[in-house]
């Protein structure tokens, strides 16, 4: 019995303690991933933790499989009308709290109570489908799921909602407005205002006249109409007794693992709302291997996943590149041209290894990682007023807060640092962090345009972004496994960017006649 | 009936273009702490204030006539509060009307304008006692000439003018209507019915069926009332709109003077919080050919650290182009910045953040700051910054301002140096004014050797001397200080070698 009580369904993030450390908001901002995590946040803000915070390998495995599950149309379509469901209780309690009036709160009670049973009737449909195959938290929500619909509380509330509700649809009522005087009762025998006015001016009617009625927004419940209400229960006494029972019998009836599950499950929801569109322009996207023990690093058809979303909306093709860090290596070292995707690479290698650790599907055909229990990334930072200091010193003290921090299982992604000082400076500051982080040993990612640190020692190994041998100003966006040689087109670059003497006279030139002609 | 507190001879329009690139212009310069602290918490005068500073004059007449209306504001702070307090209050009336669905009852939409005419009676009234209390301690021509319209146009006149009959869709016996119960236990799917009457004593009266249970709104209940309106037109839904004119055109004068005062208001907003931590203030002379500045500085880092930060001194006296060397965290780009907000200040009319401050109008003011990469961009860094200046390029034209803060600082020294020091004197011969902040040595040393440059050098201090942040003449020097602080965070001793 013991056995079976552990695994009962509890949480669809994760089995317990399987979280280890949490990611602050400066990395996911550096790795471009903060609106993944925006869509996350604002979907599932209570997934907030969950989602920042690395996992154990069995935390990993597990939200895999969930992710894998949702895979199956029918299971995700039944998720997402639980979860319309659920947002549509939890407004509707929220009105009736808030109700000022008794029969406001017991009518606005009746309506949620209608959408929840309505939720977890569309969430356990959607599970319908072969509960074998679609993982294992999965299915402990299943078995869950089948003894709560069963159980009586259930089964009376569905059955009383929908009576309540079927009789109040049905009721009508007359409204007498006389002045500040109003007065309601039964239904009586009279005509339709609406109908003796069209009938009498009938006969003047020739072609079909434009409809100049107004509009109106069904209104908050303002008092004038509880007061109606409240004459209309006098009215029709029965059907509000039994209403008022209603709601007095079933203060709360909500389960709290059914509503941890609708905050919870909208993490997943939402990071694969995210990557669907990039997966629809064919760009691929797969369950890494990370394991706790391993060291190397393979990475098969890996693709930035914010440059592919931006890509993706402008239909543009993506290039994928391929990676490695085999032991001995622990850096590579991205050099070459600008443009030519160096960035992009870096923030791949920390979203691969950040992603893995949370559980997600990774931006790539195939990858093999280690599980790793921190990403630290140093990339510049614009200056901030507020803190008063200068860019180099807030990289000084970022780096020095990733030295604080990493372990050997750490990887760390450096971007350009030292941009804001000299050449002579920088040389000696980035040998200096490289053979840190070479001590230490965790696997990271240096971009720099001082290619010779990438033959600093023998963890570091030269990744280059190529450019095509045809027209040297033309990139690739691809990053090669070789030596760095040193040459950088950034010259060439500015010519076509118009940015050469002549250029910028002839433009200042047009720009001064057509001011003249404007003056004119 | 005209406001004229922005031009003599037009309306100040807060949605006219604005300058080229004032997205990144407000970015780079933080005019986003300017534009709260000329708010005063308000945000209508932050939108204007905004406005202003992003829509720079490039006429001396106007900026003359601002000054003169700006000084009066600072002098009459509280009347200028006043005023702006009574357009609000004039503002507040039209939410009323607008938050009413009053299209399709004609009758209510005049009892609404009448309701709204008799406020505005009552704002006329205290304008005018606002005018006759205050006109005369003002000097300029622009509050000169709103106080003498108030004073001659605006009397309680309007008020007789707009009463008028409300006696239609009369039902003498009240209104019958059949309705259902919706969501929540609103009234929903109402159809008016035609009553059956009965006869009592000299009252006809309209027979229900019994039970029947009533109730009677409190006579004070405005909001019952407004329900029941609403009630009574969802069951008459067939009455065509009627219009409210009079009442839309005193709305937009009252709009425009609002806006207008908004600026001076948040001159005086600004003026104060800088009077409180002790920071200088003056009106700029923007007639001159050179640049002269005096305790100059940064007001939006002044307004946010809350206290009096170091002015500095700059003079450039034929020559366009500024550049500011040294060390970093030494204060280049608080500098830079005081620059820019300075030029865009003096050039809506406000005073400026400094002792002393002459400089020739520029035509726009242009930014190209190394920003924090935009991490979803396509392109490096490099490109970036190289596809910005692009930008700038292609629109800059003689007598622009731009100013750089480590430009080219995303590719190598040699290169960044080489591209900076092409894009420099082509602009630099078009009598473009160009003020650069940059760790580009190699660039610096080549314009201090360039002839025709004629380039004034600022320099930042290093760390740890005691008037920190106050840059001084001065040539480049080749190192950039950047070791001290790293051998000091992890007791590295580069530096020393």
């Amino acid at each position: 019995m013991r056995a079976e009580a552990v695994d009962e369904f509890v949480s669809i993030l994760a089995p317990q303690g399987s979280s280890l450390i949490p990611q602050t908001d400066d990395v996911l901002r550096d790795l471009a991933l903060q609106r993944v995590f925006a869509q996350i946040d604002e979907s599932a803000p209570r997934a907030r933790n969950a989602s920042r915070n690395l996992l154990t390998a069995a935390g990993v495995a597990y939200r895999q499989d969930v992710f894998r599950g949702l895979q199956n149309r029918e299971l995700r379509a039944g998720v997402e009308r639980y979860l319309a469901g659920l947002d549509e209780y939890a407004a509707r309690a929220q009105t009736s709290s808030r109700a000022l009036h008794p029969l406001e709160a017991q009518l606005w009670h009746l309506h949620s109570a209608a959408s929840y049973v309505d939720a977890v009737i569309a969430l356990r449909r959607g599970l319908e489908s072969s509960t074998h195959t679609i993982g294992r938290g999965w299915c402990l929500l299943t078995d869950y799921l089948d003894g709560y619909l069963r159980s009586p509380a259930f089964t009376a509330l569905a059955s009383t909602t929908r009576a309540i509700g079927d009789e109040l649809d049905r009721l009508r009522f007359n409204l007498l407005i006389d002045g500040p005087k109003v007065t309601v009762a039964a239904m009586d025998a009279e005509s339709d205002l609406g109908e003796i006015v069209a009938a009498t001016f009938d006969r003047f009617r020739s072609a079909e006249a434009v409809d100049h009625r107004s509009t109106f927004r069904t209104p908050r419940l303002d008092h004038v109409q509880v007061w109606i209400l409240e004459r209309v229960a006098q009215v029709h006494p029965e059907v509000f007794a039994r209403l008022r029972e209603f709601a007095e019998s079933t203060a709360s009836f909500d389960d709290a693992r059914l509503t941890r599950l609708g905050d919870e499950v909208r993490f997943y929801l939402a990071y694969l709302d995210y990557v669907e569109p990039m997966c629809r322009a064919g760009l691929p996207m797969c369950f890494p291997t990370a394991s706790a023990g391993a060291t190397d690093v393979t990475v098969r058809g890996g693709w930035d996943l914010a440059l592919g979303r931006r890509l993706t909306g402008a239909r543009e093709a993506l290039v994928l590149n391929d990676f490695d860090l085999i032991r001995p290596e622990r850096i590579a070292v991205i050099s070459g041209p600008n443009q030519g995707g160096k960035t992009t690479m870096a923030r791949l290698f920390g979203q691969l290894h950040y992603l893995a650790a949370i559980g997600c599907p990774v931006p790539a055909r195939a990858a093999w990682l280690p599980l790793v229990d921190r990403v630290l990334t140093v990339f510049e930072r614009e200056e901030r007023l507020d803190s008063l200091e200068g860019r180099l010193a807030a990289e000084i003290q970022r780096l020095a807060t990733v030295f604080a921090t990493a372990t050997p299982n750490s990887a760390i992604v450096i971007n350009e640092a030292f941009a804001s000082t000299s050449l002579h400076d920088a040389r000696i500051l980035t040998a200096d962090v490289l053979t840190r982080i070479t001590e230490l040993g965790a696997v990271a990612v240096c971009v720099t345009f001082i290619d010779e640190m990438s033959r600093l020692n023998q963890a570091t190994v030269s990744y280059v972004s190529a450019v095509d041998p045809r027209d040297p100003v033309r990139r690739t966006f691809r990053i090669e496994r070789r030596a760095a040689d040193g040459r950088v087109y950034a010259h060439a670059l500015a010519a076509e960017h118009r940015l050469n003497a002549e250029q910028i006279r002839q433009s200042i030139a047009a720009q001064a006649i057509s001011t003249m002609k404007a003056i004119r | 009936m005209k406001v004229r507190l922005m031009y003599r001879d037009a309306d100040f329009d807060p949605e006219d273009v604005e300058i080229p690139f004032a997205g990144d212009l407000a970015r780079d310069l933080q005019l986003e702490h300017l534009w709260d602290a000329l708010s005063g918490g308000d945000s209508f005068v932050r939108h204007v204030a905004r406005c202003a500073t992003l829509q720079p004059l490039d006429d001396p007449d106007v900026i003359d006539y601002r000054q003169r209306a700006c000084h009066d504001a600072l002098r009459n702070p509280d009347a200028v509060l006043r005023l702006y307090a009574l357009t609000v209050d004039a503002l507040v009336l039209r939410r009323k009307i607008f938050l009413l669905p009053v299209s399709g009852n004609p009758q209510m939409e005049l009892s609404f304008a009448v309701r709204m005419m008799s406020g505005f009676a009552d704002i006329f009234a205290r304008m005018t006692d606002l005018a006759a209390e205050v006109a005369g301690r003002f000097e300029s021509a622009a509050f000169r000439g709103l106080w003498d319209t108030v004073t001659r146009e605006l009397d309680d006149d309007y008020l007789r003018m707009l009463r008028k009959t409300l006696s239609e869709l009369d039902f003498p016996d009240g209104m019958l209507m059949s309705a259902g119960i919706g969501l929540g236990g609103a009234v929903v799917d109402q159809w008016a019915k035609q009553p059956r009457r009965v006869r009592k004593r000299l009252h006809t009266r309209i027979a229900l069926t019994r039970p029947s249970f009533s109730f009677t709104l409190p006579e004070r209940d405005d909001a019952g009332a407004d329900a029941l309106m609403r009630l009574r037109q969802r069951g008459l839904n067939d009455i065509a709109n009627a219009a409210t004119q009079s009442v839309e055109h005193v709305l937009s004068f009252f709009t425009a003077l609002r806006t207008e005062l908004a600026f001076y208001l948040a001159c005086t907003n600004l003026a104060a919080r800088l009077r409180e931590i002790g920071s200088p203030v003056t009106f700029p002379m923007l007639d001159a050919d050179e640049v002269a500045a005096d305790g100059l500085y940064d007001p939006c880092l002044a307004v946010t650290v809350g206290r009096a930060p170091v002015g500095n001194s700059v003079e450039l006296a034929r020559g366009s182009l500024l550049i500011i060397t040294g060390a970093n965290r030494g204060g280049k780009s608080t500098m830079l910045r005081a620059l820019g907000v300075a030029q865009l200040m003096a050039q809506s009319g406000m005073f400026v953040a400094a002792q002393r401050f002459r400089a020739p109008v520029a035509r726009r003011v242009l930014t190209h700051w190394t920003r924090d990469e935009d991490v979803e961009l396509v392109h490096g860094k490099f490109d970036d910054e190289l596809e910005r200046m692009e930008q700038i390029i292609s629109i800059i034209a003689p007598r622009d301002l731009l100013l750089c803060n480590e430009t080219f600082a995303s590719t190598n020294e040699i290169e960044g140096s080489e591209i900076l020091f092409e894009i420099t004197q082509p602009l630099v011969g078009n009598e473009i004014r160009l003020y650069i902040v940059t760790h580009l040595f190699d660039f610096a040393y080549r314009a201090s050797s360039a002839p025709d440059l004629d380039v004034v050098f600022l320099r930042a201090p290093r760390r740890g001397t005691d008037d920190d942040f106050q840059l001084r003449p001065g040539p480049p020097s080749p190192t950039s200080y950047g070791m001290d602080y790293y051998d000091q965070v992890f007791g590295t001793h580069y530096s020393e070698r």
